[in-house]
């Protein structure tokens, strides 16, 4: 994939969920788009890439959304692409579906181990975000990364 | 080596460049001044406690033994200060005694410092810090806030040899109190003296005090010269034969004073040539 191709997404991106939040937001939840651009971007650009535009992303999504916590994102979505890059080795001895069901465990781990660093300081409220919360975001966020694994496979094994 | 090092870093990056990032995005994250952040503070907190506990048990003991060298010496030096003290205190109190001997003292003396001890072969002496410069002649005689010391044998201008009285050579002309029984006093060894031939119808008991009679061109009278401890009958009969202990004690022998003559003590020609 190429640099400028990357660039423009992630500026693509970041506007759609900036600049464009009331037509991503439903009943208050926001999906995390910037976690299916990583695990695209796993299979298509080199490990050491990836890292860094993880961090890159990581830290514009906390300086736009959430300044409360600047760096949460980041050292989430850093921790995500270890592991996606861990992942990766073993793309072609594992069946697609497989594949994509492993990242997809990946996308709901790290949307809530976000939220629950997010409300650690407020464990009382921790269940409830996570229910009212954390997995409807997860389950918004699956949605997307399904619909665009359907007209853009993850694995383009041709 | 370069190109090792060089090698290692292009075939890590990614682990490199994660492990960095990550930990900078940690300390960014960890700044933030959060509920979630403080609680993660506190919680990691009390997760690494029980690790730091170790290295900070490890840190004390160490702390703690260079606390011990520093105490250690600290000791010694107030050990030694306060030794310094007591003496400073001994001397302080001696200098007061003798200032207090001296303005009770009805001759005119001036004080000295005994600079070493044992000068001559023949003589018991002390060396004094006094001379001719201070108007001190042979045979001043030499005392302290006890009693009698000895009397001056040579005199330099700014030192002056004593004789002590704790000497075999020493004589000196005594009477014993309250009786008034008089007698040569020689140095019987130690710190005793003996005084022979007292009449033996003087009453002489032990405790009397044996002060120097007056008798003398030398020493004035009624310093305190010594104490008696026994009596003794001589064989002829008709003396007593005294035993006793020397007031001064002459092996601490430190300041002392030296009584200049005047012209109004008594002489008493009598006694003169006693004492040696």
């Amino acid at each position: 994939m190429k640099t400028v191709q990357i660039l423009i997404t992630i500026i693509a991106l970041f506007l759609l969920q900036f600049l464009f939040s009331s037509v991503l937001n439903i009943l208050g939840i926001f999906p995390d788009i910037f976690l299916i651009f990583l695990a695209y971007l796993s299979l298509r650009v080199r490990p050491f890439w990836l890292i860094w535009i993880a961090f890159a992303l990581g830290m514009l999504q906390d300086l736009a959304f959430n300044t409360a916590l600047i760096g949460l994102s980041a050292v989430t979505k850093i921790l995500f692409a270890w592991l996606l890059i861990k992942l990766s080795e073993y793309e072609r001895s594992l069946n697609e579906i497989i594949y994509f069901s492993l990242v997809s465990i990946l996308i709901a781990v790290f949307i809530n181990l976000y939220d629950v660093l997010y409300f650690f300081g407020l464990a009382q409220e921790g269940l409830r975000y996570f229910t009212e919360y954390s997995m409807p975001r997860f389950l918004y966020t699956f949605v997307l990364f399904a619909v665009a694994h359907y007209f853009y496979p993850l694995v383009n094994r041709h | 080596m370069i190109k090792a090092v060089y090698d290692l870093l292009i075939q890590k990056s990614v682990q490199i460049s994660a492990t960095l990032l990550l930990f900078l995005s940690l300390f960014i994250f960890l700044q933030n001044d959060h509920p979630s952040v403080r609680k993660l503070q506190t919680d990691m907190a009390d997760l690494l406690l029980p690790l730091k506990e170790p290295a900070i048990w490890f840190s004390r003991q160490v702390q703690a033994s260079e606390e011990n060298k520093d105490l250690t010496r600290r000791i010694i030096e107030m050990s030694t200060e306060y030794s310094r003290f007591s003496l400073l205190l001994e001397e302080n109190r001696r200098l007061r005694a003798m200032l207090d001997f001296r303005e009770r003292s009805p001759f005119t003396m001036i004080p000295g410092l005994v600079i070493s001890s044992g000068l001559q072969h023949n003589l018991n002496g002390i060396l004094i810090n006094r001379g001719s410069a201070d108007s001190v002649q042979i045979n001043d005689p030499i005392v302290n806030v006890d009693g009698v010391v000895g009397k001056i044998h040579e005199v330099g201008i700014h030192s002056s040899i004593g004789q002590i009285i704790a000497e075999p050579n020493a004589r000196i002309s005594v009477a014993v109190r309250p009786s008034n029984a008089r007698g040569i006093l020689q140095w019987y060894g130690g710190n005793r003296f003996i005084i022979k031939g007292i009449p033996s119808t003087m009453a002489v008991e032990k405790k009397n005090l044996v002060v120097s009679s007056g008798f003398s061109d030398i020493y004035p009278p009624d310093l305190p010269v010594g104490v008696v401890e026994d009596t003794q009958a001589a064989p002829d009969g008709f003396t007593t034969t005294v035993y006793g202990r020397l007031i001064v004690d002459f092996n601490r022998l430190e300041e002392v004073f030296i009584v200049l003559r005047a012209d109004d003590i008594p002489e008493i020609s009598g006694a003169r040539g006693a004492e040696r």
